[in-house]
């Protein structure tokens, strides 16, 4: 017991005191993760309207199929990657492989069935009226789209939540097609396990607090907007 | 008479395998009003809808401007020229001032035409106080108000509306009746459907019935037949 | 303060650009742990200008990354691994860089009283008869090699009961070696960073069959020809110049020195 407090005091002394590495590790979660989650929003938010919208067939057969990755291991998710990325693979002469760009692709595979799945019921939920009030008020196609997105945005934010909690949080993406180089693609998960791996825990804890406090300030604003959502309709 | 806005010709429509409209003809004269009227289920609504752009039939022809299109080629001019209201009106989230201009920013107004179009449509309505309420706030009455004034600031040809005084109170049946009188002789053509036609007396032109999916012109009943 | 979010996404954007060609170099968890390369690296970098990205994973992945042709370069501690790499032409102009050597560790009351032994062969016997807990890399790491080796020299075949093949990098298996109470073999590097946070005691060391001799090795360009051959190169001409060279000697850890370079002799 007395390690472990000894140790997130160190944790603690290393996140105040500004390290560099540590924070340039935090910093590239952050812009991984939020490039992956911007790069998906549009193209899935408009799958699930799409889903909601159009009849076409095979439609529950999708929506049950984007339902059932929700739960998908990333470490399978990485190693899928990594044999399409790899130079002997497919996409190998892309030259993705160890990059950023790398998991980029995983993560946006990672919470693309969350935003579809999470946006399709948000979006179901919506009044059908929003819809043809758009239109019949002259609104062309696509405004009227984000009209309805405008309608059930609480709805819509917490689907980007809970994607970007998902994805700022794995590590078998990150570490298959990643490599965890420092500097480059060394995100606070692979951090994680490489210093805990070290032995070095008040590293490891350190980043921990950074992504617990991260995890802990979504739910919150997740059941603020819950709140919101709920007064407004 | 004049020249018809619009005419529907031949509209059909089924739902799984019951046939809802059958070869439905509609005319709409500018400065007239219609009411439709037909029970519950009756594909009242559907018809509207169809006619609004907001429905697809499995058949229909449009003439209008001496053209005769499909009900497809011809959606663009209907979604632009017709304007369908809900029986209890969707306000979007926001201001009613928002609200009433939504639809300005697809026309060719420029930014100065569309606030005064606006301050112009909010007096028109007596809506100027209440520009910057949340318009999801107001009562069933006054919400009304503003998707009427909503709908008229884009100046249609034509307005559809259903069940247009389902749940208003006796003194907001009466603004909603005077505005519908003053957008009518302003040369709007106007098609309600609704259970009571007591209510549009004075404003009705013709009345028609809708039942096994054809429409019948009925006797124009005054007031006085009910008693 | 829509500016500052703007300015702030671009920035965040921005971090996954590289300006030039990286070298990408693949080498072991053990190398990575001595914290040689954080010193190395930057010097090179400096010089030449060059980006250097590090993968450290065990001595068999490494080489699996040189034989896909996933990096560059690859410089790993495996000499067995390594003619057969060259020889079936994944790699070209092997140099040999620096050599340290492994150590035997165990419990702080050595039921197996290896302390003090400078023969390794014999230390494992004295643990596998008394069929003491030992830990094992199991991951094909030049590590676990090199204990491979030592066991097939012993004539020895370890049986479950007292074996744990973990897997893991050699901190792990240090961390779990020590909660066990357990032997195990590591390089000496891992365990100096590592001997603080441990129970474990160092007990016997010193016999040359415990020497471990590091390698670079480039990936043949002739199978991958967009492959970084030039930085590769760069890369092995100087960490086997001599400035490269003193630079190892130099460096220490917790104190110790841990290297002796080998490809310059004076």
């Amino acid at each position: 017991m007395n390690g472990l407090l000894l140790t997130t005091q160190q944790a603690l002394q290393l996140l105040l005191s500004g390290d560099a590495e540590l924070w340039s590790i935090v910093l590239l979660s952050f812009s991984v993760s939020l490039k992956a989650i911007l790069l998906t929003t549009p193209l899935a938010l408009l799958v699930a309207f799409a889903l909601n919208h159009v009849n076409f067939p095979g439609r529950r057969i999708i929506l049950a199929f984007f339902n059932s990755l929700l739960s998908v291991p990333t470490v399978v998710i990485g190693l899928f990657l990594y044999v399409l990325l790899t130079r002997q693979g497919p996409f190998g002469n892309l030259r993705l492989l160890f990059t950023q760009s790398a998991i980029v692709i995983g993560q946006m595979i990672l919470c693309f069935p969350v935003l579809v799945a999470l946006g399709y019921a948000a979006i179901q939920a919506s009044d059908r009226r929003v819809w043809e009030t758009a239109r019949t008020l002259g609104a062309p196609t696509w405004f009227s789209i984000l009209t309805v997105f405008y309608e059930v945005r609480f709805g819509l934010l917490a689907a980007v939540l809970t994607g970007f909690g998902r994805i700022i949080s794995e590590v078998g993406i990150s570490m298959m097609v990643g490599g965890n180089i420092m500097g480059y693609t060394r995100n606070i998960t692979t951090a994680i396990a490489l210093e805990t791996s070290k032995g070095e825990f008040a590293q490891g804890i350190a980043l921990g607090m950074v992504l617990l406090s991260l995890a802990f300030l979504l739910t919150a604003f997740l059941s603020y907007i819950q709140g919101k959502k709920e007064f407004t309709t | 008479m004049s020249e018809p806005l619009f005419v529907f010709r031949g509209i059909e429509k089924s739902f799984a395998k019951n046939k809802i409209l059958r070869k439905v003809d509609l005319f709409l004269y500018p400065a007239k009003c219609i009411l439709l009227s037909g029970k519950n289920g009756s594909g009242k609504t559907t018809l509207l809808k169809i006619v609004a752009g907001l429905e697809k039939p499995a058949e229909a022809e449009i003439e209008y401007s001496g053209k005769s299109l499909s009900w497809k080629k011809a959606i663009r001019n209907i979604l632009k020229e017709i304007i369908y209201l809900h029986q209890q009106p969707l306000l979007f989230s926001g201001s009613v001032e928002s609200n009433v201009a939504y639809g300005l920013r697809f026309t060719s107004l420029n930014r100065k035409q569309r606030r005064e179009s606006v301050i112009k449509a909010l007096e028109w309505s007596g809506l100027t106080d209440l520009a910057n309420i949340q318009a999801n706030t107001l009562s069933g009455g006054v919400q009304q108000r503003v998707a009427f004034t909503r709908a008229w600031i884009l100046k249609p040809k034509v307005l559809l509306l259903d069940e247009p005084m389902s749940n208003m109170d006796h003194e907001s049946r009466e603004q909603a009746r005077l505005l519908l009188c003053r957008m009518k002789s302003a040369g709007m053509s106007i098609v309600i459907t609704s259970h009571v036609p007591q209510y549009f007396d004075g404003l009705t032109d013709v009345q028609f019935h809708l039942s096994n999916g054809q429409l019948a012109e009925s006797k124009f009943s005054a007031s006085n037949d009910s008693l | 303060m829509k500016k500052i979010i703007l300015v702030f996404l671009l920035y965040i954007f921005s971090l996954g650009i590289v300006p030039a060609e990286p070298i990408r170099l693949a080498t072991t968890t053990s190398t990575e742990n001595s914290g040689l390369l954080k010193v190395l690296i930057p010097h090179f970098e400096k010089q030449t200008g060059n980006v250097v990205h590090v993968l450290s994973v065990g001595t068999g992945h490494a080489l699996r990354l040189g034989q896909d042709g996933n990096v560059d370069v690859v410089l790993v501690h495996a000499p067995k691994a390594e003619l057969r790499f060259v020889d079936a032409g994944y790699g070209v102009n092997r140099r040999s860089v620096m050599v340290n050597d492994f150590v035997i560790v165990g419990p702080e009351n050595d039921p197996a009283t290896i302390r003090g032994e400078n023969d390794a062969v014999r230390t494992l016997q004295k643990i596998a008869l008394g069929k003491h807990i030992f830990v094992s890399r199991g991951d094909d790491s030049g590590t676990h090699k090199k204990e491979l080796f030592l066991w097939k020299k012993a004539k020895l075949k370890p049986k479950i009961s007292w074996y744990r093949e973990v897997g893991q990098g050699m901190g792990r298996v240090l961390q779990i070696a020590s909660e066990l109470d357990a032997y195990t073999i590591s390089d000496r590097g891992t365990w100096l960073v590592m001997r603080s946070k441990l129970s474990l005691k160092l007990l016997a060391e010193g016999d040359p069959e415990l020497h471990n001799p590091y390698s670079i090795i480039a990936v043949n360009p002739a199978r991958y020809p967009g492959i970084n051959y030039l930085g590769a190169m760069s890369l092995i001409a100087w960490l086997t110049s001599v400035e490269g060279q003193n630079h190892i000697r130099n460096f220490r850890l917790e104190g110790q020195p841990l290297f002796t370079p080998t490809a310059v002799k004076n």
